[in-house]
């Protein structure tokens, strides 16, 4: 009886916890003013999704993609094709893109998801690279100059707006959504099956999983999530070209970002994207503004730190800290703690 | 009809013929061993038999369905449960998520794998059969910490779970204890009572002469000798393979 | 155009060579992949700029300095990070030396500033003609610098106890640690060596490339590409796999579309990786 009673209260300070940070999170913007701070809170809020997408693959079946760029590109350049060329409102071009994204994930699927281990990973390494070798020299996508995207002013229909505000939302929704989808799937049977996949893939299919087509799901289903970025990027930064969305650098950024906050983790992606951009941007601030490549730097240190001190990331840094805590201050509650 | 019928198998490894033309089956409710030294080619054998190695001849029929050639996690589905001779397991997961994992997939379509966690019918008997193998107490530990017995009894329970037609032991007592060869031993006696199936490699001769009913010998990949225990016991074929003459 | 291609190709091949041998002796003897290794190279490009801009150096008299720093980064490297990972799962394997890659550009992003530079120098310039062909005197020099470090690496790997240990290190490390070889110094001064020979690579290239944070990035995968190629850990594969990356990146170049002599070289990594991971004569 004590026991369901004590388990009752963690989950509703859980839930409590989660749902002040989200009020928090939805106020946000009126506490923090100024247009480059806003500018951070977005970015780090995108990082979070494709942190979050990549994870799926890589964090939870343990295949090292460093090629995401492809599909952010595909997404940011199919919506903005499709708004330029077409006129279809971004809100629908997105959708698109994912799907083209997942497309394309499940046909290079097939072939490169055979590899493994640093195989993979230079493979989807050298995908990257064709393709932003291909887009940088293809008249129909721009080529190196890209696209600028339309300017509709404030509009709902070509989603842009001249405040930051509503991109701000927008991205929050996704990363909340993101991160509750990889909560629930982290649950499911495809969170037992793809960290047993990871583990021990013959095992796995000794035990009748498929393990290829648990890759392929995974796979697609990361290429959708971080296309809906790259079109939320397009509308946003309203210009897009292979070097801002096919570069190589963002491919192993989100491959870091999840490493550091905690690899085949629900919360790692946040957290790592989290603790690091808003922190850099901040120094960056304080060092008057001209550190180029501090963001990437900061990843670079945390990802030897974590390597080094704890491998299973921020998420269990503090897990180890609050332990320390709760430990230290209530001795008499431990035995009841399940 | 033989729940396992093996017909001409033949691998190759280069020049090297491991299994060579072999003729084996294993019937219903049977409890059938597969002896012979090192390197005769019996975990070989069971390697194409359950879909880790193709096979360069000959035909393995699972209840009369032709298997051979078929990927590995196929097989399984369709009722042949294989073993390891070093025990794989998921190291950082749970005994009880080990054995879950082993439930039957033929039925569950993508989206079921990703919204729908496990049912908790089958939590309550990945429960009891980790209870009926002996690892109630382990059952939050994750399976790395076992030891290499706790190991194989952990592959029993996971067995199981999946149902099959047939399970395929590949040195079930290896590096395990007396105690817990008892243990293994009436596990299985039990699940053969119940019907299961076994197709055993094993080195220990007293734990194979004593549950088998049939032996096959394998020497160098050929089929030396088969028959009942007592026949294989006295069999001279298998004793110069064994002790040389 | 045929055999100026091929000439051309063979020239621009052995800098290739140099760099994925480096990536090969690492793999070689503790399997694991430098993501860093282009990073590296870069950073001998900027040391070779530094020394034009104090000294007027031309890169070809900073080889010996390039070297040496580069020798010494390449070890520290190994017993600062690369040591502690050494058991960990490849996962963080990778993402180290990714990172690496990520801190050593981005380092240089920070304080030299993303501007391309040029080393402009004097002497081993232009072409000059023979039957024909056209032969740039910089690739030639690169040419011959790349020839003598293979030479260099030689001698050292098999005349040398040091060498000698290495070796034994990378073909059966329990032997050698029974016979008494410091292994961890047999993969520390392998990361050093790896590095000295980038080095030089990257002094030659400063001469005829633009200077900048990200310029060893695709050099970096190049050598990838030569090592999936040759074989992973085979220096004779990285040789031959450097050799044949230059002559069939310069004649896609040539008789394909300009633009397409990387994307063709990737395409067909991939298609090595796929068809063929032990490439030509490596191992496992």
């Amino acid at each position: 009886m004590l026991n369901k009673r004590v388990r009752f209260n963690k989950q509703g300070s859980t839930l409590a916890l989660y749902l002040g940070l989200l009020i928090l999170l939805l106020f946000l913007p009126r506490i923090i003013q100024g247009p480059y701070y806003r500018h951070i809170l977005v970015f780090t809020l995108m990082y979070v999704v494709l942190a979050q997408a990549w994870n799926l693959t890589g964090g939870y079946v343990g295949q090292i993609a460093l090629g995401n760029a492809v599909f952010f590109a595909l997404g940011a350049y199919t919506s903005t094709l499709l708004v330029m060329r077409a006129n279809v409102t971004p809100w629908i071009g997105m959708w698109v893109g994912g799907v083209v994204a997942a497309l394309v994930a499940l046909a290079l699927g097939s072939v490169v998801l055979k590899l493994k281990g640093h195989y993979f990973a230079m493979a989807t390494l050298a995908i990257g690279e064709i393709m932003r070798l291909w887009f940088s020299n293809w008249k129909f996508v721009g080529g190196a100059q890209g696209f600028s995207v339309p300017l509709r002013g404030s509009s709902w229909y070509y989603m842009q707006w001249t405040s930051k505000i509503p991109y701000y939302y927008i991205i929050l929704m996704m990363a909340v959504l993101v991160t509750y989808l990889v909560h629930r799937l982290d649950r499911s049977k495809y969170g037992s099956y793809a960290k047993a996949v990871n583990q021990d893939e013959i095992a796995a299919r000794s035990r009748g999983i498929s393990a290829f087509r648990l890759k392929q799901a995974s796979f697609a289903l990361t290429a959708f999530i971080t296309a809906l970025v790259g079109t939320f990027y397009a509308q946003y930064v309203l210009y897009i070209s292979p070097q801002s969305v096919l570069i190589m650098s963002l491919s192993i950024l989100v491959a870091i970002i999840p490493i550091v906050g905690g690899v085949g983790t629900v919360w790692g992606p946040v957290l790592g994207a989290v603790f690091v951009f808003p922190l850099t941007e901040f120094l960056r601030a304080q060092l008057g503004g001209q550190a180029l490549g501090l963001n990437y730097i900061f990843f670079g240190l945390a990802v030897i730190f974590v390597v080094m001190v704890e491998p299973l990331g921020l998420v269990a840094l503090i897990n180890k800290i609050g332990q320390a805590i709760r430990g230290g201050r209530g001795g008499a509650h431990a035995g009841t703690e399940h | 009809m033989p729940v396992l019928s093996i017909e001409n198998l033949t691998k190759r490894f280069g020049g090297l013929v491991a299994v060579d033309s072999v003729d084996m089956r294993v019937d219903s409710g049977e409890i059938v061993g597969l002896i012979g030294p090192n390197g005769s080619g019996k975990t070989t054998l069971f390697n194409c038999v359950a879909g880790y190695y193709k096979a360069d001849a000959g035909e393995v029929r699972l209840n009369d369905e032709v298997i051979t050639d078929k990927r590995m996690e196929v097989i399984c589905e369709k009722g042949l449960y294989r073993t390891f001779q070093l025990p794989r397991a998921f190291p950082e997961l749970s005994v009880l998520q080990n054995v879950l994992l082993a439930t039957q997939h033929k039925h569950e379509g993508l989206l079921n794998i990703l919204l729908r966690a496990f049912s908790d019918n089958l939590v309550v008997r990945a429960k009891e059969l980790a209870e009926f193998v002996g690892l109630e107490r382990l059952i939050s530990e994750p399976a790395g910490n076992l030891s290499g017995g706790q190991q194989k009894l952990l592959e029993l329970a996971c067995a199981l779970m999946k149902e099959p037609q047939i399970i395929l032991l590949d040195e079930p007592t290896g590096g395990v204890n007396p105690t817990l060869i008892n243990d293994i031993k009436a596990r299985v006696r039990e699940m053969n009572a119940d019907g299961m199936a076994f197709f055993i490699i094993e080195h220990n001769m007293q734990v194979i002469m004593d549950m088998a009913q049939r032996i096959y010998v394998l020497d160098h990949g050929t089929l030396i000798a088969k028959g009942t225990p007592e026949e294989v016991r006295n069999n001279e074929q298998v004793l110069e393979a064994y002790f040389g003459k | 155009m045929l055999v100026q291609s091929i000439v051309t190709g063979l020239l621009v091949g052995s800098v290739y060579s140099l760099i994925a041998v480096g990536l090969t002796l690492i793999w070689g003897i503790m399997e694991l992949v430098n993501f860093a290794h282009g990073s590296f190279l870069m950073l001998s490009m900027y040391i070779c700029y530094a020394f034009f801009l104090w000294f007027g150096f031309d890169p070809v008299f900073t080889i010996p300095i390039a070297a040496v720093v580069l020798f010494v980064l390449g070890f520290l490297t190994y017993k600062v990070i690369i040591a502690h990972i050494m058991k960990s799962p490849m996962l963080f394997q990778i993402l180290t030396t990714l990172a690496l890659q990520f801190l050593i550009n981005y380092t240089l992003f920070f304080v030299a500033k993303p501007t391309f530079r040029t080393i402009k120098v004097g002497f081993w310039n232009g072409c000059f003609v023979y039957a024909g062909i056209f032969i740039d005197k910089a690739m030639l020099a690169a040419f011959a610098a790349c020839v003598l470090g293979f030479i260099f690496l030689y001698i050292f790997l098999h005349y040398t106890k040091v060498g000698k240990g290495i070796r034994a290190t990378t073909d059966n490390p329990k032997a050698a640690l029974a016979l008494g070889v410091n292994i961890e110094m047999m993969y520390a001064l392998t990361w050093g060596i790896s590095m000295a020979l980038v080095a030089v690579a990257g002094a030659m290239l400063s001469r005829m490339l633009y200077v900048h944070p990200t310029v060893g990035d695709k050099f970096g995968l190049l050598a990838f590409v030569a090592v999936a190629l040759g074989g992973f850990g085979s220096i004779y594969g990285a040789l031959l796999g450097g050799l044949i990356i230059g002559v069939f990146s310069t004649l896609a170049g040539v008789y394909a579309i300009p633009w397409m002599k990387l994307p063709a070289v990737f395409v067909v990594f991939v298609i090595v990786l796929i068809v063929r991971p032990r490439g030509l004569f490596g191992r496992k």
